[in-house]
């Protein structure tokens, strides 16, 4: 049974994406589309980035199945950080759970990205890019993780925003710099090996590799998941902690 | 005895002072290591009361005192910084104009959140939607966005979504102020049934009307302190005299300078005044006057409201009567109010002291004095009357 307070809040949050803008109905798959473009225009076309022999020939999808889940962890934090401000008209006057605010946040963007890669997927298979299908249930729990430390961060960020208002503002380049480092628009072997060990330390390299094997190579679970979902969880559970300590106080400063 | 429904035991809350670049990393840290606040802005200091199921409570004082504070940990939105406040059973709060409601929405969307809040939902919020429609009254606009209404019609869509919640505490925070007559008496009418029903009010306002009306006790808050707790006439009364007197206070001052005949001159003295057997009905006064020519005085005696409004005065030349000769310049006056009409109120006892001609006042005494009772009753003194229908 879902808490209905917490329904009402997820339901507000989907209508607020469909809410203005002539775009607003398509905007859940066109905003990803054009991200997808511009790197495709760059790195594909420009650089002529390799694909990594075992991922098929096709850069496009190579780039979509590692970019849709960065952009839903990268769109979710940066959304989650400014969510306890936008509904300072909410928690400050009324008893709501304020943890529901971010979690509904980063849940509804998980679900319109994991969506918008899945309508793609099947249309790449469609047009027979060399995808596969498998991979929609397969990555499953690469996302699972991607969400968890997603929800921790936005934990954090969302009460840090309120005293710190220039967390949103570093959130946008630390992004950008962690997505050209873990493998989305080019594989890691083109990464000099001087920085290669830098590169496998993080967690996301991993993960996007996972998107890459089940997606693309059709691979099945592996012990990686387990590990991720790991690390996943526990960025979750510090960054509940985090919000349980701080969040009761932020009407002060809000 | 009925349970109590709400405690509120040794609440304090300070308020970070808050420099212009927000808050910074200090704080944030504060924060997460969970240290109480050094220094702050204290807007309540110890606060302790309970609520019992039936037993409508109300909170009065001036703007700051720091009653919405109060409301709002009472009602689970702020936390204390110390103390705390414990609810049992279901609590609706209407705490500010439109509060929770999202401009954007249309009135039917913001209510299904609202009230989601409040804890209906699903069917049951269904099955009362109709209900709640039609008691905001609000036609067609019941579909548009918030931001296009009036206030007023915000306050009747929320109030309205109150009176489908039934809540065991309804919490209001001087929102009825702002309807027109006709919802307020909608609304008031809706609270006397809700009361009658074993419901509990906890209300602030302005209107010690209202506070007599619909409560049983109140609170006085003064700066974040409780002042003075008990049934709701006294504290009203006790309130109404302390702002009469602030008042009064401010225009004293200005009288001051005019007033150069009082005791400047020093002829006829008040030397002595005490009033006695203060009751709902009457009381004596006992008096003395020196007279330094040893000629016989007069004397004047008023009774005023603690603004200083006039309510009766007269004088012992006017009645005719003597004042008695104590010796060595002393005279002395007695006098008994009875069957006094004077509703429940803080008043002021005048006496004058004045030339044998009772031509010009000399000197002036003042003694305070409270009638006691719980009248609902407006302005100075009943006036005697019968209803015919």
């Amino acid at each position: 049974m879902i808490n209905p307070l917490f329904r009402a809040l997820v339901e507000r949050e989907i209508k607020n994406r469909f809410l203005g803008g002539a775009l607003s109905p398509i905007w859940w798959l066109a905003q990803p589309l054009l991200s997808l473009g511009v790197y495709a225009l760059v790195f594909g076309l420009f650089m002529r980035a390799p694909v990594p022999a075992q991922f098929g020939d096709s850069y496009v999808a190579f780039l979509a199945v590692g970019l849709w889940p960065w952009l839903a962890f990268a769109e979710s934090v940066t959304r989650g950080a400014t969510s306890l401000i936008q509904q300072a008209a909410l928690i400050t006057k009324t008893a709501l759970p304020r943890a529901f605010v971010p979690l509904s946040t980063v849940l509804v963007t998980f679900a319109l990205n994991w969506l918008a890669l899945t309508v793609i997927v099947i249309l790449f298979a469609a047009l027979g890019f060399k995808v596969s299908l498998s991979g929609i249930l397969f990555s499953l729990p690469a996302w699972l993780a991607l969400f968890f430390a997603a929800l921790g961060l936005a934990w954090v960020v969302s009460t840090a925003q309120v005293l710190v208002r220039d967390i949103e503002g570093i959130l946008g380049p630390l992004f950008m710099l962690l997505s050209f480092v873990c493998g989305i628009q080019y594989g890691i072997e083109s990464i000099p090996a001087a920085y290669r060990d830098g590169v496998m330390a993080n967690p996301f390299t991993h993960l996007i590799a996972r998107m890459h094997d089940t997606y693309l190579a059709g691979a099945g679970t592996s012990w990686v998941d387990a590990a991720l979902l790991a690390v996943g969880a526990a960025i979750a559970l510090i960054g509940y902690a985090f919000f349980k300590r701080v969040a009761p106080h932020v009407d002060d400063y809000l | 005895m009925s349970e109590i429904l709400l405690t509120v035991s040794h609440v304090s809350k300070t308020f970070p002072r808050i420099r212009r670049h927000g808050a910074g990393l200090a704080a944030l840290a504060r924060l997460v290591m969970a240290k109480p606040l050094s220094e702050g802005f204290h807007a309540l200091t110890d606060i302790d009361f309970n609520v019992r199921r039936g037993e409508s409570f109300a909170l009065v004082g001036e703007n700051g005192a720091g009653k919405s504070t109060l409301l709002k940990i009472i009602a689970g939105v702020l936390q204390p910084s110390a103390g705390s406040a414990k609810r049992i059973g279901t609590v609706g709060a209407l705490l500010e104009l439109g509060a929770g409601f999202h401009p954007e929405y249309t009135g039917r969307e913001n209510l299904k959140l609202s009230a989601a809040l409040q804890g209906l939902a699903g069917a049951a919020f269904d099955a009362q939607l109709d209900a709640i429609i039609a008691f905001a009254d609000i036609g067609e606009h019941i579909d548009a966005p918030i931001k296009t209404y009036s206030s007023g019609m915000v306050v009747r869509l929320g109030f309205a979504l109150v009176t489908a919640l039934k809540p065991d505490l309804l919490i209001t925070d001087e929102v009825l102020a702002v309807g027109d007559e006709s919802f307020q008496n909608k609304c008031i009418t809706w609270m006397e049934r809700y009361l009658a029903d074993g419901g509990t009010l906890l209300l602030v306002s302005h209107s010690l009307y209202h506070v007599k009306k619909l409560t049983q006790r109140a609170v006085w808050l003064d700066h974040g302190a409780m002042r003075m707790v008990g049934s709701s006439s006294d504290v009203s009364i006790a309130y109404q005299a302390f702002h009469e007197a602030k008042q009064a206070g401010a225009k004293q001052e200005a009288l001051a300078k005019d007033d150069l005949d009082a005791s400047a001159l020093g002829q006829y003295a008040v030397t002595d005044l005490q009033l006695d057997d203060v009751t709902e009905t009457g009381m004596s006064v006992r008096g003395r006057i020196k007279s330094r020519d040893g000629r016989r005085p007069q004397v004047a005696v008023g009774i005023v409201r603690m603004d200083g409004t006039p309510v009766y005065g007269t004088t012992s030349e006017i009645d005719a009567a003597a004042l008695r000769d104590a010796g060595s310049g002393a005279f002395e006056f007695a006098l008994t109010f009875s069957e006094w009409a004077l509703l429940p109120a803080g008043y002021k006892f005048r006496a004058h002291a004045m030339d044998p001609e009772g031509m010009r006042v000399y000197d002036t005494v003042e003694r305070d004095f409270t009638v006691l009772g719980d009248s609902r009753e407006q302005g100075l003194v009943r006036l005697p009357h019968r209803w015919d229908v």
